[in-house]
């Protein structure tokens, strides 16, 4: 049954304000999974598109996990791309010495070896791990997003840690 | 718990700093923390593109006007009911065959003038008919197609879910569940102002589609289009009244004739009077007494549907 409470999501400017904080987020948690920044966002869209048409209908406090199931039934709809290949916006990397201990790390040929190690994760620890570092939500809220336990965020998170310290270090042993 | 479930989550609650000075040792031993904390320190300010947000909003709204009409939903109650509903089903099916014949052709509503009234559509949408107006729908498709045809002037206050289109003859207003009005008296003039939520305008001729948000309006005269704003709360007319501004006192009697059906003499010497302010116009004899208080004049009600000022 339709619960109409006092704060509406057919209030526009609720629906509005709803929309500018979270669209941006709810896109780059469709990216994680499918690095296909186009087809994430029109995912995003058409959430936000059925979540207007049934406004009626979803409660307000429960409208982040409706957004988020609507987005990852969609994701699942469509035929997985089989690489992924996430691009991030950087700024660009300080110059530095060889007194720097960090000096064989501050290379932009470093950042693209971890924008590849993230990308050829498994898509269970890209996104957790993404979703933690970048958009900087705790593991709990992860595991309520994703609808999974906190320790399996913690295993995926440990599994992608443990995989790009090993490419760290083999990145190093290269440059040395 | 097992030291190797331990281990699984060991990186995890390094990051998220929960480790036991004795678990760090040990993730210390294994190396390699530092560089990997250098990474995660840089990748801090590595982000995803920016999306512009407010052509993204407009970008929704557009979709969803084109999204096919949502079935109605269905509600249906089990076991604490259905003994009730069991009873009932013989009446409510003799109930929906009736109201099937009865509402299988089009529904047509009409006022007259100096007539206002105010209807409920299928859904719980309302519509406020203005005088000498009509709407006209059909119940059965209702579920289907939130569509009707109006003459006049009307107000719509619509239930949210799949679009909802008005057709006049100049052209069709499309909306998601919000609050509108649409005046179309005469060929070639078409007023459409948005109170709430979010209307589309699309005109026959010449082809041309209009986004209206709250408050904003539009006057299209023969074709050609201008923007206004409007107060963003229900209209004055609703509440039967006009707001005058140095508006002659001949089209404030025109404003009545219309509204009412009957004819007005005023003496030509006061035709060109100014009114200034509200008038509540639903009830004829208030206005003449208001109208005639303002002017100092005096008027009567000759025959049937005839007004004399002297």
């Amino acid at each position: 049954m339709s619960t109409s409470s006092e704060a509406s999501l057919c209030d526009e400017n609720i629906y509005n304000s709803i929309y500018q904080k979270q669209v941006q987020k709810l896109r780059n948690f469709v990216y994680y999974k499918c690095g296909d920044l186009e087809l994430a966002q029109d995912i995003a869209q058409e959430s936000f598109v059925k979540l207007w048409l049934n406004c009626a209908t979803v409660i307000l406090e429960s409208v982040m996990g409706y957004l988020y199931t609507i987005a990852n039934r969609m994701f699942i709809d469509q035929t997985r791309s089989q690489k992924v290949r996430l691009k991030f916006e950087k700024e660009p990397m300080p110059t530095s010495n060889t007194e720097d201990p960090y000096y064989v790390l501050r290379t932009e040929e470093f950042r693209e070896t971890i924008e590849q190690t993230i990308s050829d994760l498994p898509e269970g620890q890209r996104e957790v791990f993404l979703l933690n570092r970048i958009e900087n939500y705790t593991y709990k809220e992860i595991a309520e997003m994703l609808q999974i336990s906190s320790t399996a965020v913690e295993k995926r998170m440990t599994k992608a840690l443990t995989k790009l310290r090993g490419r760290i270090a083999e990145f190093k042993s290269h440059k040395i | 718990m097992s030291n190797e479930a331990e281990q699984e989550k060991l990186l995890a609650r390094w990051l998220s700093g929960e480790l036991s000075p004795e678990e760090l040792q040990k993730l210390e031993a294994e190396g390699g923390l530092d560089d990997l904390r250098f990474a995660l320190d840089d990748l801090e300010r590595w982000k995803v593109p920016d999306m512009d947000i407010d052509r993204g909003l407009e970008d929704v709204m557009d979709r969803a006007f084109r999204e096919p009409p949502a079935k109605q939903s269905k509600q249906v109650f089990f076991q604490p009911l259905l003994r009730i509903a069991a009873s009932l089903l013989l009446v409510a099916a003799a109930y929906f065959v009736i109201n099937n014949l009865l509402t299988s052709g089009a529904t047509t509503i009409t006022t007259g003038a100096g007539e206002t009234l105010s209807h409920v559509l299928p859904d719980g949408s309302q519509v406020e008919l203005d005088a000498n107006s009509s709407i006209s729908y059909t119940q059965k498709d209702w579920d289907e197609e939130r569509n009707l045809s109006m003459e006049g002037r009307a107000l719509f206050t619509v239930q949210k879910g799949s679009s909802f289109k008005v057709d006049t003859e100049d052209g069709s207003v499309t909306v998601l569940g919000t609050i509108f009005d649409v005046e179309r008296f005469d060929t070639d003039l078409m007023k459409v102002n948005c109170y709430e939520g979010r209307v589309r305008v699309d005109f026959s001729n010449p082809i041309s589609k209009e986004l209206l948000s709250a408050g904003q309006g539009l006057i299209s005269v023969q074709g050609s289009v201008s923007r206004v704003t409007v107060a963003p709360q229900r209209p004055d007319w609703v509440r039967q009244i006009n707001q005058y501004n140095n508006t002659k006192l001949s089209s404030v009697i025109s404003d009545l004739e219309r509204h009412h059906g009957v004819s007005i003499d005023l003496p030509a010497a006061y035709a060109n009077e100014l009114f200034n302010g509200e008038l509540f116009y639903g009830d004829l004899d208030k206005a003449l007494d208001n109208l005639a208080s303002i002017f100092e004049l005096k008027y009567t009600r000759t025959t049937e549907g005839k007004v004399v000022f002297e």
